[in-house]
């Protein structure tokens, strides 16, 4: 009770210092922003959405950008093209079933290479970890969907033409 | 493969919280080697990927580095993102205790426990919860 009557206080000094805007899931600091850092993400959200060349993105990820880019619209902008860019060539559809495959397949041509990955959720610190000795450039290149072409079963399950 | 160093990155990153205090990369180069570089490779992926990926590197912390790792990441240093850049830190070694002060260990030691068959199994189930957190936090985050 009473860890849970602090985090309410801290929540409430942080709102009255304007320092963090909560989201609507509550005490979950996790996904809560800054009143600077949601300014940027509205600007970069403006920004592509009046861009024509550029698709729409969900409210996350223009705060995710914003937050990388601190307050540099041009430098968010120039990622956001690439990662568009990427995102249609490889047809990403962040879905738990293509990464589990792309994943899956990664670990399977380059044995070792992978070694982790992971959120500490409690200091939401974020882990990779990597044998670069294991990896192997040429084997890399060859499952690449530009560079072969893809058994039609493993293209439909994960929503690949 | 370009996709599956990609969703490594995605991965991390289910919440603003994550993604603002950053990413910790361990790289172990106990048997790093010419072999394990291509520039094809390497460039075609920073040009396509992951010189746009939105992360900050919290630090990045390199194993048993040798003679051909440091003269490979003094190459790449200049093209790297500033924020990975300032987060190099060489010639780290694994220690868990004094009589543990050994070259020898490697992370993979840490990591493939019990076997890197049950830890890649672990892994493949760690992945898939952290993007269903990430897609949850999508769905329902507004600015």
């Amino acid at each position: 009770m009473a860890a849970a009557a602090r985090l309410v206080e801290a929540a409430v000094a942080a709102q009255q210092a304007n320092l963090l805007q909560p989201d609507k899931v509550g005490l979950d600091t996790t996904m809560w922003i800054t009143a600077v850092e949601r300014a940027w993400a509205l600007e970069v959200k403006h920004a592509v959405e009046s861009n024509k060349e550029l698709e729409p993105l969900s409210d996350m990820w223009y705060a995710h950008h914003a937050i990388i880019a601190q307050g540099n619209l041009d430098e968010a902008l120039r990622r956001i093209q690439i990662m568009q860019t990427f995102r249609q060539e490889y047809k990403i559809n962040h879905s738990v079933e293509q990464a589990h495959h792309y994943l899956s397949e990664l670990i399977e041509q380059q044995p070792g290479f992978l070694l982790n990955l992971d959120v500490d959720l409690e200091q939401q610190i974020s882990v990779n970890a990597f044998d670069v000795g294991c990896f192997n450039p040429t084997k890399a290149l060859q499952t690449d969907p530009k560079n072969a072409g893809r058994r039609a079963a493993d293209c439909k399950a994960i929503g690949v033409s | 493969m370009i996709c599956g160093g990609y969703y490594a990155k995605f991965c991390t990153q289910p919440t603003l919280a994550a993604v603002r205090n950053g990413l910790l990369e361990l790289c172990d180069f106990k048997i790093f080697d010419w072999d394990n570089l291509s520039s094809e490779t390497s460039n075609r992926w920073y040009a396509e990927c992951f010189s746009g990926y939105p992360v900050l590197y919290k630090n990045l912390l390199a194993y048993h580095t040798g003679s051909v790792a440091n003269m490979i990441m003094a190459m790449a240093k200049p093209l790297m993102e500033p924020s990975m850049r300032a987060s190099i830190l060489m010639g780290c070694q694994i220690i868990e205790n004094e009589e543990s002060r050994t070259p020898f260990r490697r992370l993979k030691d840490f990591y493939f426990q019990p076997n890197a068959q049950v830890a890649y199994l672990n892994l493949l189930e760690r992945a898939k919860v952290l993007i269903a957190m990430r897609q949850h936090n999508e769905e329902s985050f507004r600015l």
